[in-house]
């Protein structure tokens, strides 16, 4: 027999195509995830306000088609209670709208499962990802009913988009507390798996509250609201606090180089062979400059309950100890960013200064170089970073357009031209005028 | 549930008014459905298809009600149980494009409650009917207007209904198929009560046994096929002249 199947394959595909590429290529783009199992589930929570439009509006689209060939007739004439149809046709399509986000999933999930040294699949955030799409649905269908079928589909995936950006503006911690959509980050953190159970709930009960509604049940809709309204009550409660801080996830994986030891916590454990190789490509060319010996330690999680204990257990250091946030910021990040890192360890180390001209004299452009230009200049080459202010968000611009080299060449070529064991000494010699920023141009020499 | 003195069978409807946004579609309509075939021939925009949508349970009246086997349909479950015996073409076939024929029917006897264990059978049967059986697998879209009429026939069979609406079904038939058509509404109706909604009187003459004649919202002649044909000619000249007395449009 055959089943009775209102949206098969060759009707529901373009549902999968469309959230399966739009999930995909948002998680492309997007840093945040890899190797972290807390993060990639986040991610997968917060892609919703693009994957949710694009079921609605699809959904939407695929009710118009009913309704406009006469369809909605033989809704009306069935004998089943009344919204059942119409909740059919949303539910179908949101299976369709799952496997899509379950395709676009494999590849971050399948990404994440090679390369993170912590924790495991966030499963239960499935629930609500999958609730939230058939959530979603239902509205879909409703716009597919109620408005005109030349508006239906991009007043549907509008709709829900706005929606959601409205409810972020006004308050992004409600939206945390009330669906997946979280953008806070989650390398320290769990989620418990009721807030996971009831943000699922009451989305499709709000959802089933208006589609009943839509067909004129008004006691239906009135119970599934209040429904809906005491499910959410406890997120809602919990706010803003619904994480729980993983004290497994704080603590720290340590990597003892040659010159520097470098410490992450457990979550962000799959950065170490990274951010321990940034590291010690800097203090090769930095070699004299800065101090051997140091321990540098990722404080990310500073602040949340377990970091203090997790910092106590490291071994007392031998070493100075250097904490990550002194020059740069691997928050919510969880592939390293070479170019930055490395550019950051550079201003560190050269001092203080503002070396970016245009922060500063505008009218006056380029500036002379200072030494720190000349050693930022030198360090940059080194590590082949571009001088343009393109190599990473917010990098500074020290291209000629700001910096005047012209008088200043001698000195670079001076620097390029010693040996390491001459440079390490010359380092050696102005290590506290550099990193003060007061080194001049009699030491080039 | 209450029971309606005097009708023990049949559908019937008493004082059915329906307006829409202060246009009066229906006008205190009253008639009385029983088995073989009744007509109700009317002009286009005369009630036809509203009256229908109401019988069907697709859509609510105004005022009056609507019994069937003597109970007044009048709350959930009562329409339910209607809805769930009564089959309806619409006057536009319904078409959910991608869909094959066989998923279609299937889809409607889910929307019809029909048990999941005789919907095969019950898809057999229908095909049959319509003489569609070679195009079980063949998806909605690719099939000519004819052939899709006659799914949508099947679709309205596919709960063996004991009443059956067809809002002018032979619209988009040729010659041959209407005659097809005829041959299978007097098989249909043979077991079953069928309301036949058309403004084509060649198919009052050949199936017609009752006829409801509906102007303007309000039923203007009910009775024998017979009954209502006069003057002289074959069956279909008198019926016309017949309808268009009682529509007041024979020149009087």
């Amino acid at each position: 027999m055959t089943a009775p199947v209102l949206v098969p394959w060759r009707r529901g595909w373009p549902l999968v195509v469309a959230v399966a590429v739009a999930q995909t290529a948002v998680l492309a783009s997007w840093r945040t995830w890899v190797g972290s199992w807390p993060q990639t589930a986040a991610a997968l929570g917060q892609v919703l306000l693009i994957t949710g439009p694009v079921a609605a509006g699809v959904t939407a689209w695929v009710v118009r088609g009913e309704r406009r060939e006469g369809v909605r007739w033989l809704w009306k004439a069935s004998s089943r209670p009344r919204s059942v149809p119409a909740f059919r046709l949303g539910a179908e399509c949101a299976l369709w709208a799952i496997t899509g986000i379950t395709l676009g999933s494999l590849v971050p999930l399948v990404w994440t499962a090679r390369e993170a040294a912590f924790g495991r699949p966030g499963l239960w955030v499935w629930f609500p990802m999958a609730a939230g799409v058939l959530g979603v649905c239902l509205l879909g269908v409703v716009a597919g009913l109620g408005f005109r079928p030349v508006f239906a589909a991009a007043a549907a995936a509008v709709g829900i988009y706005g929606a959601t950006v409205a409810a972020l503006f006004i308050g992004d911690d409600v939206l945390a507390a009330l669906s997946p959509y979280d953008g806070r980050t989650m390398f320290f953190y769990r989620v418990p798996a009721w807030i996971h159970a009831l943000q699922g709930i009451w989305f499709v009960l709000a959802a089933a509250a208006v589609l009943v509604r839509f067909e004129g049940l008004r006691r239906a809709s009135g119970f599934l609201a209040v429904a809906a309204g005491l499910a959410a009550s406890p997120l809602l409660l919990v706010g803003w606090n619904d994480r729980r801080p993983d004290p497994e996830a704080m603590r720290f994986v340590c990597e003892i180089g040659p010159r520097v030891e470098v410490c992450l916590p457990q979550a962000k454990a799959h950065m170490l062979p990274e951010v321990a190789a940034a590291v010690d490509e800097f203090w090769t060319v930095a070699d004299g400059l800065v101090e051997q010996g140091i321990r540098l330690v990722d404080d990310e999680a500073a602040g949340i309950g377990g970091f203090d204990e997790a910092l106590g257990s490291l071994p007392e250091p031998q070493v100075d100890q250097v904490m990550l946030s002194a020059f740069t910021d691997l928050s919510a990040v969880s592939r390293l960013d070479r170019s930055q890192f490395l550019g950051d360890l550079v201003r560190w180390t050269v001092g203080d200064q503002r070396l970016d001209p245009t922060d500063t004299q505008p009218s006056r452009l380029p500036t002379p170089a200072t030494p720190a230009h000349v050693l930022t200049r030198w360090f940059y080459e080194r590590f082949d970073l571009p001088l343009d202010g393109s190599g990473w968000p917010g990098a500074p611009i020290l291209d000629e357009r700001v910096v005047d080299y012209t008088n200043v060449l001698d000195e670079l070529r001076w620097l390029t031209g010693l040996s390491p064991e001459d440079r390490r000494g010359w380092f050696a010699e102005h290590r506290s005028q550099i990193m003060s920023g007061t080194l001049t141009f009699d030491a080039f020499n | 549930m209450a029971i309606v003195n005097g009708l023990a069978t049949g559908v019937s409807v008493s004082g059915i008014s329906k307006s829409y946004g202060g246009t009066a579609a229906l006008v205190g309509v009253s008639l009385v459905l029983e088995e073989g075939v009744s007509v109700l021939l009317g002009r286009n925009g005369a009630g036809k298809s509203t009256l229908f949508r109401i019988l069907a349970g697709a859509e609510r009246a105004d005022a009056g009600v609507v019994a069937r086997g003597g109970v007044i349909l009048d709350g959930g479950e009562t329409w339910r149980e209607h809805r769930r015996r009564c089959g309806w073409l619409p006057q536009t076939t319904p078409l959910i494009r991608g869909l094959t024929v066989e998923e279609f029917l299937a889809y409607v006897a889910w929307l019809k409650e029909v048990p999941r264990s005789v919907v095969g059978e019950r898809i057999d049967a229908v095909l049959a009917a319509v003489d569609l059986v070679d195009r079980r697998r063949s998806r909605m879209d690719t099939l000519s207007g004819g052939m899709l009429r006659r799914v949508g026939v099947a679709q309205a069979l596919i709960n063996d209904p004991g009443l059956v609406l067809l809002d002018e079904p032979s619209a988009g038939l040729d010659p041959v198929q209407r005659a097809a058509f005829h041959r299978f509404v007097r098989r249909i109706a043979s077991e079953r009560m069928v309301v036949l909604s058309t403004h084509l009187l060649e198919d009052v003459a050949a199936v017609g046994e009752r006829v409801f004649v509906i102007d303007e919202g309000r039923i203007r002649f009910a009775g024998d096929v017979d009954e209502l044909a006069v003057g002289e000619g074959d069956r279909t000249e008198r019926l016309r002249a017949g309808f268009l007395s009682v529509i007041g449009e024979d020149g009087a």
